[in-house]
């Protein structure tokens, strides 16, 4: 435990004048604030100009202004969806970093064994992703405050912020093949890559009706995102998929780390 | 007990064998000078006695310890693997204390001391990414030294630095080394693994053609006696008359290789003077490390 809170220390000590730490923080506030804009919008149509895409699409959108549909349509869907980029750049970071700052060498021959090296890393991973989520629902709830927003209900406002963390959670679960995909090619532009392919994949196969064998999708569906309909075909085994998908991204990046020519 | 033992190591990458059946034993205290042209195979050996990459055959033993099998004394080596690289964002003590965590070293005197022995007290709040190519090698070096090592493993330590950086590390080794240290060191700059290691070993094409110790070396580098006179074919007439097997090189100078007379090369003088063939210039050449390598390499290569 005493090595674990070592390597996880240095990790913190790592992140020391990063200014991607707070970027991606802004970056992931853009959710509560874009969904705050429109919940804005829709209230007030006359302020946008007619005939524009906006007003069109803000026309077509039968979204009611409240509480509810706030933390659930933007927040909580966000996450479900922007989660897998944030968290996978993220992830992508803290375990490419040492390739691209060519430091991995002097990480490989420790009394501090490279397993626990890296689930300080995986530690760090699940804080910086959580403090992510925490801090968004906090914007969330003072831009939802800022618009004064109606339907307060909080056996309602409970149940969201359960949808909210069980969303966050899974979407987190799935970083591990990123971490994988980073200590594989050496660097963080081939997670990025990974990322992107399997963000359209995510899009795409639920359209096809799959949605609930691919794991990347299952957060998404979950929280709403891809309808009612499709949320009713998740069953255990979704989740377990996700978790045994989750668990092997874990093994082959741990196996990876230990057993790989280190050149 | 030996502080490294490796057993027919070789190491494979696809068609190129990198490192070849190379078997090494190396003393407590010690100071191992690794020698070998560039793609000889010496930063591959060295990462197979970090445990960096696996032999393809073979085994290594650090302390009299498998280091494929739950080695746990890694604490006790220190390392430096080619080119230093550390975090861009931290400054050069965080730097440090970033090892210092993971080498699970309590004390932070360790740290301050570091600092000033590597010269690096006015860099200490300077970010990495703002230092020069020998600081960095500084810092590399610090992350390195921090602590009492039983072993340390450097790879070409002396690259970036100024000369008087370069003596200061020569000196610092010499002194860790007398403290007790083991150090297996690799360096293109030739003269200086000359001044410091105790053993040489010199690879080439993943092989480990030459081993032998520094006074070992001294016998083997080759000597010769240089002598030039204002007429020296009539010189060279007299050295044969003498009985000494000397010929002319292609500056115009008589090279004598005869060890009796390269040990007493005042007899030599003598017999020019007393024959009015004063000579101009005579001294004893002595091949250093760096010719001595090329023309082993040479020899091997046939």
């Amino acid at each position: 435990m005493n090595e674990l809170k070592r390597a996880f220390i240095t990790e913190l000590l790592k992140l020391k004048h990063l200014s991607i730490v707070w970027i991606t923080f802004v970056a992931f506030a853009m959710i509560p604030i874009m969904g705050g804009v429109m919940m804005f919008l829709i209230q007030n149509p006359e302020l946008v100009p007619k005939s524009s895409i906006l007003s069109i699409k803000i026309s077509m959108l039968s979204t009611p202004v409240n509480w509810g549909s706030y933390l659930s349509l933007y927040l909580t869907q966000g996450a479900g969806v922007a989660g897998i980029i944030a968290f996978g750049f993220v992830a992508s970071y803290l375990f490419g970093r040492e390739y691209s700052d060519h430091t991995y060498r002097d990480l490989l021959s420790l009394p501090i064994s490279r397993t626990k090296i890296l689930n300080a890393k995986f530690i760090i991973y699940i804080i910086w992703c959580l403090s992510l989520a925490i801090s968004d629902l906090i914007l969330g709830f003072i831009v939802g405050g800022i618009l004064n927003l109606p339907g307060w209900e909080y056996n309602v406002i409970f149940e969201i912020i359960k949808i909210y963390f069980i969303t966050v959670l899974l979407t987190m679960a799935l970083g591990t093949w990123i971490s994988f995909f980073a200590l594989w090619a050496k660097g963080y532009l081939a997670p990025l890559g990974f990322l992107i392919v399997i963000l359209m994949l995510a899009q795409f196969i639920p359209y096809i009706g799959w949605g609930h064998y691919f794991p990347w999708s299952i957060p998404g569906i979950y929280c709403g995102a891809a309808g009612e309909e499709l949320k009713n075909r998740l069953k255990e085994w979704s989740y377990l998929l996700l978790f045994f998908t989750s668990m092997l991204g874990y093994i082959l990046t741990i196996s990876w780390w230990k057993y790989t020519d280190q050149t | 007990m030996k502080i490294i033992e490796a057993y027919n190591l070789t190491k494979r990458f696809k068609d190129l064998i990198a490192v070849n059946n190379i078997s090494l034993e190396i003393e407590p205290g010690e100071i191992y000078g690794f020698v070998g042209l560039n793609g000889a195979g010496k930063t591959t050996t060295i990462r197979m006695l970090l445990g960096m990459i696996k032999p393809t055959q073979g085994i290594v033993l650090l302390f009299g310890k498998d280091i494929s099998k739950n080695f746990d004394l890694w604490n006790d080596v220190g390392y430096l693997v080619e080119t230093t690289h550390s975090y861009p964002n931290l400054s050069v003590r965080e730097n440090i204390e970033v090892y210092h965590h993971l080498r699970k070293l309590t004390d932070k005197k360790l740290i301050d001391d570091v600092i000033e022995r590597l010269g690096l007290s006015d860099y200490q709040d300077t970010k990495a990414k703002h230092l020069s190519l020998g600081n960095l090698q500084r810092l590399g070096l610090a992350k390195a030294l921090m602590h009492e090592l039983k072993l340390l493993i450097l790879d070409e330590p002396m690259m970036g630095l100024d000369p008087a950086g370069i003596i200061e590390i020569r000196e610092m080794l010499k002194e860790l080394s007398k403290r007790g240290t083991t150090i297996f060191i690799s360096s293109h700059i030739l003269s200086e693994l000359a001044k410091l290691a105790t053993k040489i070993g010199i690879i080439h094409k993943g092989k480990l053609i030459k081993e032998l110790k520094s006074d070992e070396l001294e016998q083997q580098v080759m000597k010769k006696l240089i002598i030039e006179t204002r007429n020296n074919l009539k010189a060279l007439e007299l050295l044969k008359h003498k009985g000494i097997p000397s010929g002319i090189n292609d500056k115009n100078m008589i090279e004598i290789y005869d060890h009796q007379a390269i040990s007493e090369p005042e007899v030599i003088c003598e017999w020019l003077v007393n024959a009015g063939l004063t000579p101009r210039s005579l001294y004893v050449f002595e091949e250093d490390l760096e010719a001595f390598f090329i023309r082993t390499i040479r020899s091997e290569d046939g």
